[in-house]
């Protein structure tokens, strides 16, 4: 490494620059051909596995195969079919929606005092609100049994409802805080100037501008609690299967394309996901959460 | 607004009770038309379902529901769950799990009278005692690709052969399979369920051949579906589900004898026992084991009266007299040492 | 014009229990809920972990039975193997990537986030399926080495342990990436242009002022992604199919199989405190390695 200094430093002679120079660009060059393929190489091993299960869904055969023998929605027909899985999604869907709705409620309300008052503790409230989506969701889902149990409640569609609104509110309240603290407080002293008091302030000013980070939230619980598996299993009983413990029990006993066709189905949910919280919000602005 | 006379308080408290209540009397009269019963997962799930919980549903206008969980936990979570509602109605479960199960106290004792199709399972495959009824009967041999082999297993032994080297599948003591296969490798070698060293020796002076352990079956017949393992010991109807993709994967019976196992429903303690009666004696119906002994489950039947298709015959078990060649095995006394089987077989056996 | 559109008369007043309503006291739902269905529950486990069956009272009985079997320590240093590899992994792969994003337009930017956080949205259920069907011995990898002539026959990838690391490195790769990427947005990019002008090559430059200087997203990148990967359960036991064991399959099959609470808690307690261990001694060689060489 020394050598490189003395030679950037003190080329000598005219030779030793062009050296130094063509040098530079084929490091340069390499450099960049490393990062590129690196990078590219980390771009598609992320997307591969989601685009092969979603061509796996569209075979016409009888069994997965990739590339997939002829291209047919059967299996998506199939599935409207398949009873099991059509109780299991409505059982997924109604869980989610309650979960959200919940945790949009509480989620919202605490991030009003996390951005706006000034108390002992705010930064360790935050970590504690926080704190779900750091524990592994497998302990949880274990401490969350127990818990049920030893205070003698049965296992029940309300009981995974709550357990999921664990994990998941702190989304709504990351948006929601995040979209409350860019919020500039200008509008609301023009409001307030103009004669409307602090709820009509909230109602007509403050609530439809926190639309976007709320709605992106929501939406990022919705979805975690519609995918979630391991505190499910903890909790499911069997009269509550979900529709992951399905495609899971699923996909454990046979590859079936019909188990793709499901996963082509939450692939999808989760692309309408990203792109309305990239329409709401915009996903660079989502990363600095 | 005030409503004249009550506080908003009080309404709400009101309309709760009336809500709660009428949400108790829903569940209660919901659980009368609803049943949870346990499969095993796969071709069984698909034949129980076609065979008794949609026809079933058909004639009651009931709800029932099909879950598939293991023994294990299905013991675990029904004694959990004692006093409330158990987590299935009717239990499913393989011969050592049932005797498990009615030591540890899970199932109820069945009024034989309740259940007319009963008289007519085979006299050879009637409980010793009434905690649960036979519903299918099923056999292990092996599972081989004639495709991609050309030496034909007729035994056990046969698996040492040099042409399956590399082949192999074998499944863990974690599984019924794997205890059978484990046992079968012993009594070749002399040993039985009370000395199950041989057998442990056996799988060990097999490794080199052998391709993939899984812990659970059906991920053994998804490597062999797939190519990635070509021979395995394997369950008579998890075979005929793969021949009948025609991958050409064959079943065959040990020259030694195979090894007989009968499936076993039960109702739990705390259960919907009308609808789980109900349940099982459509199970015993001679038009449902005829249905589940086809595809998609090849389940053996444990009824007279029941016709195997020519081409399955000799694969699926139709009469006891198919099961009388086979071997059974002295479920007690694996149960007691089941789990120092699997720990050792954790601890020792790699691939 | 007045605030509500021009309707005359006064602005509608708020309901009257908000009266009385302080701001802080908004915080309070969400902190008691978590405080009774998330916190509780975490502090019951820990008071069980110290618990066993037919014990009275407290006990470290759990504890001496694990930490002696040797099934268990194996399965622990398995797990805290695999996810130090998958983490490594991750960070090879995934620096690149954040270093292109700070350097490329805005088109490139969303795009690689989109790609970033479709898996992350998606089930851990799909992605794991995805590879089953991928690492078969017709699966796409292995068609790939077939074909480039780098392996004779197909490798057995499917349900073993190689293949899990495969499956889990992409699984996580997102986690690691978020944070990296998050932490090299706020570097001055004139930084190691400067670098450059002063004569360092390319890769110096990059090696010498740019990984350094994304030290906080590296720790925070490698600590999510080897805490996330030390507990997942979905992955290792579909791609993995059973064939091995790792602490989270141990602390279901505890948990839901066997239904001993106190040891699956046990387990868990274990496996958090390890957890912990490596990322602090983790942190503490960051540490050294920021305020040492970059120095000299």
């Amino acid at each position: 490494m020394t050598a490189m200094r003395r030679e950037a430093a003190a080329p000598s002679g005219v030779a030793g620059v062009g050296a130094g120079r063509l040098r530079g660009r084929l490091g340069h060059a390499a450099f960049w051909t490393v990062m590129w393929a690196l990078g590219l190489g980390a771009l598609l091993y992320l997307l591969l596995p989601t685009l092969i299960i979603v061509a796996a869904s569209l075979t016409a055969s009888d069994y997965i195969a990739f590339p997939p023998h002829g291209l047919s929605v059967r299996w998506f027909v199939r599935l409207w079919a398949l009873e099991e899985v059509r109780v299991a999604a409505g059982r997924s869907l109604l869980i989610a929606l309650a979960a959200t709705a919940i945790s949009v409620v509480l989620g919202v309300a605490a991030a009003f005092p996390l951005v706006r008052s000034r108390f002992r503790g705010r930064e360790g409230l935050n970590a504690f609100l926080m704190s779900p989506l750091i524990l592994p969701s497998l302990v949880y889902g274990l401490a969350a049994l127990m818990f049920v149990s030893a205070i003698g409640v049965p296992l029940s569609i309300p009981v995974l409802v709550l357990s999921h609104v664990a994990v998941i509110v702190p989304y709504v309240i990351r948006t929601t805080a995040a979209s409350l603290s860019l919020l500039d407080p200008h509008l609301e002293e023009a409001a307030r100037s103009l004669g409307a008091n602090a709820w009509n302030t909230f109602l007509r000013v403050v609530l439809p501008n926190l639309v976007p980070g709320i709605a992106t939230g929501a939406a990022f619980a919705f979805i975690s609690s519609f995918d979630n598996l391991t505190v499910s299993l903890f909790l499911a009983d069997p009269r509550v299967e979900t529709l992951p413990i399905r495609l899971f029990a699923m996909i454990n006993f046979d590859l079936d394309p019909a188990a793709a066709a499901i996963s082509a189905v939450l692939v999808t949910l989760a692309f309408a996901v990203v792109v309305l919280a990239h329409w709401a919000i915009g996903l660079t602005r989502i990363v600095r959460l | 607004m005030a409503i004249t006379g009550l506080s908003r308080r009080d309404v709400l408290a009101g309309g709760m009770t009336a809500a709660l209540a009428l949400a108790a009397r829903g569940a209660g009269w919901a659980q009368q038309k609803e049943l949870v019963a346990n499969t095993y997962g796969g071709g069984w799930e698909a034949g129980h379902r076609l065979a008794i919980a949609q026809p079933l549903e058909k004639r009651l206008g009931v709800k029932v529901t099909l879950v598939s969980m293991l023994a294990a936990e299905l013991v675990a979570r029904t004694k959990a769950s004692a006093g409330g509602r158990p987590p299935v109605d009717v239990a499913l479960v393989d011969d050592g799990p049932f005797l498990l199960a009615i030591k540890e106290g899970v199932f109820q004792p069945l009024p034989m009278d309740k259940i007319p199709n009963a008289k007519r399972i085979f006299e050879k495959y009637r409980p010793k005692e009434p905690f649960g009824v036979p519903i299918g009967a099923s056999q292990i041999g092996i599972a081989y690709n004639s495709k991609k082999l050309k030496t034909r297993p007729s035994s056990f032994a046969d698996l040492w052969n040099a042409e399956y080297k590399g082949r192999i599948g074998l499944s863990t003591p974690a599984s019924t399979l794997g205890t059978v296969t484990l046992l079968s490798f012993a009594r070749l070698k002399g040993g039985d369920e009370g000395n199950v060293e041989p057998g442990f020796e056996a799988v060990k002076s097999l490794l080199p051949s052998v391709a993939s352990i899984q812990a659970v079956p059906a991920n053994l017949r998804t490597l062999l579906e797939r190519g990635e393992v070509d021979i395995a010991p394997m369950w008579h109807h998890d075979t005929s589900i793969l021949k009948s993709k025609g991958t050409g994967v064959e079943f065959v019976l040990p020259k030694e004898g195979g090894i007989a196992g009968l499936a076993w429903l039960a109702i739990t303690k705390g259960a919907n026992t009308e609808l789980a009666l109900e349940y099982i004696n459509q199970g015993l119906a001679v038009e449902s084991q005829q249905t589940m002994a086809g595809p998609p489950s090849f389940i053996g039947p444990v009824v007279e009266g029941v016709e195997v298709a020519a081409e399955w015959r000799g694969i699926v078990p139709a009469t006891p007299q198919d099961l009388e060649k086979l071997k059974t095995l002295d479920w007690p006394r694996i149960n007691l040492q089941r789990a120092e089987w699997i720990n050792r077989w954790n601890r020792e056996i790699k691939v | 014009m007045t605030p509500d559109g021009g309707r005359r008369g006064p602005s509608p007043r708020p309901p009257r229990w908000t009266h009385h309503l302080r701001l802080w006291q908004l915080v309070l739902p969400a902190s008691l809920f978590l405080a009774v269905y998330f916190a509780v529950p975490l502090v019951m486990l820990f008071w069980w972990s110290f618990h066993a069956p037919g014990v009275a009272g407290l006990t470290l009985g759990n504890f001496h039975k694990l930490l002696t079997d040797a099934f268990f320590l194996q399965t622990l240093w398995l797990s805290v193997r695999l996810s130090l590899e998958v983490t490594a992994v991750t960070l090879v792969l995934g620096f690149p990537l954040a270093y292109l994003y700070t350097r490329l337009g805005p088109v490139w930017r969303v795009s690689i986030l989109f790609i970033t956080l479709l898996p992350l949205l998606t089930s851990a259920v799909v992605r794991s399926f995805a590879w089953i069907v991928i690492l078969g011995k017709q699966g796409l990898i292995n068609g790939a080495l077939v074909a480039s002539g780098l392996v004779d026959a197909p490798v057995k990838l499917l349900f073993t342990l190689d293949g899990v690391r495969i499956a889990l490195a992409q699984v996580q790769l997102p986690f690691m990436l978020l944070p990296l990427i998050n932490a090299m947005e706020q570097l001055d990019p004139s930084l190691e242009t400067a670098a450059v002008s002063l004569g360092a090559s390319q890769a110096r430059a990059f090696f010498r002022v740019t990984v350094p200087l994304s030290a906080p997203g590296i720790v925070a990148g490698a600590i999510l992604s080897f805490a996330l990967t030390i507990s997942a359960f979905i992955t290792p036991a579909m791609v993995g199919g059973g064939s091995f064991t790792v602490m989270p399959t141990l602390i279901y099959q505890s948990a839901i199989v066997t239904l001993d609470w106190t040891i699956a808690s046990t387990t868990a307690f274990i496996l958090l405190a390890v957890a912990l261990l490596v990322v602090w001694g983790g942190m503490a060689i960051a540490r050294r390695y920021r305020y040492g060489p970059a120095g000299g």
